[in-house]
């Protein structure tokens, strides 16, 4: 074992890299070096200090929301609709962001969203879903509902923070004033400390 | 400005092999260093084989 091994001193110019087997052709940090793949994320512990590489798993889930109303219609009142966690019965509109909104135990990634309303918008009227976040909507995971479109997802990445307040928001637009909507899903993927 | 090290010209014993802790007493590459819990369940790959190599952690 050499003086460089047991640690006991960095030779000038050379620089604390990594190569993955013998065969590597570029020494690299090790950040650079480690891939996340399938269900694994990584993060920087103490950035530019001691620093530390954190290897986290990604657990993978789904929420489900279905409209419970006998006639499966939602009237609106005002421009805004918050969906409720535990959905709503009667009346309109489907609850006020107050009552909406989950405090979230954790950070998550939310990945998808699916939307199904069987009144689709007529000419001019559009139909949003989106993440609401402490109190404001989002854009980057949204869906939008045109002209004859009844069903309709995107996908993306939307982090939302441990104690953020979190809740689904529907806007009309365009002089839409009522929406059948059937049900909404969101995936959703959390890293969970390894 | 990379040195000649960098360049991969000669690699002095020790450099660029990892060690665990302190009181590890073998220095080798990331591959050999970072391992998978046995299973099917957290598994390494080395990617771009022979160029420029990066470990793959997955998660099943």
């Amino acid at each position: 074992m050499t003086a460089i091994d047991k640690g006991l001193f960095t030779p000038v110019g050379i620089i604390p890299k990594v190569r993955v087997t013998s065969n590597d052709t570029t020494a690299d940090y090790l950040n650079n070096k480690v891939v996340e793949g399938s269900r694994i994320g990584k993060n920087i512990l103490n950035a530019s200090v001691n620093e530390q590489l954190q290897i986290v798993i990604a657990e993978v889930g789904g929420v489900w929301v279905s409209c419970n109303r006998a006639d499966g219609n939602i009237s609106v009142l005002s421009p805004n609709l918050y969906l409720s966690p535990t959905g709503h019965s009667t009346g309109a509109p489907m609850a006020n962001i107050g009552e909406a909104q989950l405090l979230l135990p954790r950070d998550i990634t939310l990945t998808s969203m699916y939307v199904y309303s069987a009144t689709a918008p007529t000419a001019g009227q559009t139909l949003t879903c989106q993440f609401n976040i402490d109190g404001t909507p989002t854009t980057s995971l949204q869906v939008v509902l045109t002209t004859g479109v009844t069903l309709l997802g995107a996908t993306g990445e939307l982090s939302v923070l441990q104690d953020q307040l979190l809740c689904l928001q529907f806007t009309f637009g365009g002089g839409m004033t009522s929406a059948n909507i059937k049900f909404v899903s969101t995936a959703y993927r959390v890293m969970i400390e390894s | 400005m990379a040195t000649i090290i960098d360049k991969g010209i000669f690699h002095p014993v020790g450099a660029e092999r990892v060690r665990i802790t302190y009181t590890d007493t073998l220095s080798d590459f990331l591959y050999e260093k970072l391992v998978g819990d046995g299973g099917a369940t957290i598994t390494t790959s080395v990617l771009n084989p022979g160029g420029n190599e990066q470990l793959e952690i997955s998660a099943t």
